[in-house]
């Protein structure tokens, strides 16, 4: 008898945070019914932050990645002192605030070697490449975890197998774990993109919320939320939370398979 | 064909202690040793995926002390068999000759000889290599093993998931291909049967170094010191002095708590001169105490009592109590049909054939921390003077 009640404990938990889940996602579309969000995403403001907010997060996700693999695996390969330090450090901004995210970069490009870039190479502050810096950074922390745990629980033995068998340290990395981690990888490629589409707090903090120049969707659902645009936030709250769904289901997808 | 000369390597705090070593082309040679002992780190060493810290090893006459594992021609089946989960059992077997870009012609001709060499055939259009048995996913790990034809093949612990009769059956098959390719092969392995049934000679490793090699029959015959005796499983193992000339020439009477054990050796041991003693529990004879018509004379043997019997599938286990003071003996013996073996608290009478007793100098260097009655059925009499545990090396 007791154990029934603790599953049905169990069960009534499961049950509250899947409603508290689906009523965050079907509110939006009931607020104001499909039809005004529908429209709002043919006006050429709100496809300005669609296009921007996917040119941004995906150019930033394909640099994590890039960035991603090779420190992942090195993560999962090799042993040194103070491993658990550099792990901690490279996940931090997860847990890190983006607005202090933003303030950091903004400071980087305030002084030293970054004032520098700034003023010679390539302009980040209040422009979109400061957007990209910003979205990179909140991807990459994500996708360094997701590919460090995909590389840690391929065999190791594989590899060294295949060395036996002919192959040099890359090719037995390139047809052994690199195959045996692509799920791995595009699953943290698309977390670290979801992760970047949604940045606000540290993109709209070192590119600013310019209206038409720096507008992701955040920032734009922000603009017109704060101008009492309510048709235009929700169609572009109701795109992002289309994207993460399907984002949450490819990444389960992607897992099921990798397992 | 393989040299090692001076290996030192270490992993962690473990070191392999000065490993010399040839191994003969067609041989196959089985390390042994305990878990811990440090073989896969010689193994690993040979093959080149730890390098020593000191030493060299030679291959053909080449030194390859620093070539890396895939200029080395070898093959290697670990113990998990590491089949490439993403591949097919063709892919799998044909990997190493796709790698090393043969003509697809000849990988297929060649993947199809090898898997009909090991009786594969059938499994080679099977898609998911998670999907094989144990003993399937041993055959297509051989074959992936043997299909780029290495100098030598390594073997760490490849039956060790199998169950009993799979490994047997394997052993068998592994053993044929072995000698009809005359390929050389390094196994290694805690079992001793599986060392016994494929090495042509077996090398004994313990803590970090290699203590015996030899003809397996040899080694096991004839353990070096305590420390390879206790790891071949010598049963019987007790303190005792010596206390004077046999009745034969060449033997020697030793006191083992209060039974007398006749030793045939031929070396100059003084009475008083403390060893120890070790007697294989095959070569432990136990015979009724009333058997008439027995082939012992009723007056020779150690009498002694049942203490434990333990019946196994083909033979009997039987641990005995001399009677007055208590020394306990292990016999193994095959059952044959309708034998009955002995009962428990029966009084019997053990004898043991002065040859087949083993003497280790109780001051052997090499027996290390070994304890003596480290197992419950080799103990001497605890408590008594020159038989206590403290007493062994």
């Amino acid at each position: 008898m007791k154990r029934r009640w603790f599953d049905v404990l169990l069960l009534a938990a499961l049950g509250i945070s899947t409603t508290l889940v689906l009523t965050l996602i079907l509110v939006q579309g009931a607020y104001t019914g499909p039809r005004e969000p529908l429209r709002a995403l043919t006006e050429p403001d709100v496809q300005g932050a669609i296009y921007l907010s996917f040119m941004t997060s995906g150019l930033a996700a394909v640099i994590a990645i890039l960035l991603a693999v090779p420190t992942g695996l090195a993560l999962a390969r090799f042993s040194f002192p103070g491993r658990w330090l550099v792990e901690s450090l490279l996940v931090v901004p997860i847990v890190m605030s983006p607005i202090s995210l933003g303030v950091a970069l903004l400071l980087v490009f305030r002084s030293g070697p970054g004032e520098w870039i700034e003023d010679h190479l390539i302009r980040f502050v209040f422009e979109v490449p400061g957007i990209v810096l910003a979205e990179f950074f909140m991807a990459y922390a994500i996708s360094v975890l997701v590919v460090r745990s995909t590389f840690s629980a391929i065999d190791a033995r594989l590899e060294q197998v295949a060395r036996f068998l002919g192959c040099t340290p890359w090719r037995a990395f390139r047809h052994v774990s690199l195959p045996l981690a692509r799920n791995g990888i595009l699953a943290a490629f698309v977390l670290g993109w979801a992760r970047a589409m949604g940045d606000f707090g540290a993109s709209s903090t070192i590119a600013g919320a310019v209206k038409g120049k720096t507008e992701t969707m955040p920032v734009s659902i922000y603009l017109n939320l704060a101008s009492v645009s309510l048709n235009r936030a929700i169609a572009l709250s109701l795109v992002l939370t289309f994207v993460t769904v399907v984002v949450v289901i490819v990444v389960g997808l992607l897992m099921r398979r990798s397992s | 064909m393989i040299e090692v000369r001076d290996v030192v390597a270490r992993y962690g705090h473990f070191w392999l202690r000065e490993v010399n070593l040839s191994i003969a082309a067609g041989e196959c040679f089985a390390l042994i040793g305990p878990s811990g002992a440090g073989k896969t780190l010689l193994l690993e060493t040979i093959m080149g995926v730890k390098p020593p810290t000191r030493g060299r090893i030679l291959l053909g006459g080449a030194d390859i002390t620093r070539a890396a594992p895939e200029e080395r021609h070898f093959s290697y089946v670990p113990q998990d068999l590491a089949l490439f989960p993403h591949l097919s059992v063709r892919d799998n077997v044909g990997f190493g000759l796709r790698i090393r870009n043969a003509p697809r012609d000849d990988v297929d001709q060649r993947v199809r000889s090898v898997a009909a060499m090991l009786g594969i055939e059938s499994l080679l259009s099977r898609r998911d290599v998670r999907s094989l048995s144990g003993g399937e996913k041993q055959r297509v790990a051989l074959a992936r093993a043997l299909v780029v034809e290495p100098r030598v093949l390594f073997l760490d612990e490849p039956f060790g998931a199998l169950d009993t009769s799979t490994r047997r059956q394997l052993h068998v098959e592994l053993r044929d291909v072995q000698r009809r390719l005359g390929l050389t092969t390094v196994l290694v392995t805690h079992d001793h049967d599986e060392a016994f049934a494929l090495a042509d000679r077996i090398g004994v490793m313990i803590d970090g170094g290699l203590e015996q090699v030899g003809d397996p029959r040899d080694v096991f015959d004839n353990p070096l010191n305590l420390r390879v005796a206790r790891f071949l499983l010598v049963e019987n193992l007790w303190c005792g002095q010596c206390v004077g000339r046999g009745p034969r020439q060449g033997e020697l009477r030793f006191q083992v708590g209060d039974v007398e054990l006749t030793v045939a050796r031929d070396e100059p041991i003084q009475p008083g001169q403390s060893f120890w003693l070790g007697v294989r529990a095959q070569d432990v004879t136990v015979t009724p105490d009333d058997s008439a018509g027995s082939c012992w004379p009723a007056e020779s043997g150690i009498p002694a009592v049942v203490e434990v019997v333990r019946r196994h599938t083909d033979r009997c286990t039987v641990i005995v109590r001399s009677r007055s003071e208590g020394v306990r003996l292990e016999s193994a013996s095959v059952l044959r049909d309708g034998m009955a073996g002995p009962e428990r608290g029966q009084r019997v009478r053990v004898t043991i054939p002065p040859r087949r007793v083993l003497l280790f100098p109780q001051g052997d260097p090499t027996a290390g921390a070994a304890r003596p009655g480290g197992k419950d059925t080799a103990g001497p009499v605890a408590g008594r003077p020159g038989f206590h545990p403290a007493d062994g090396p």
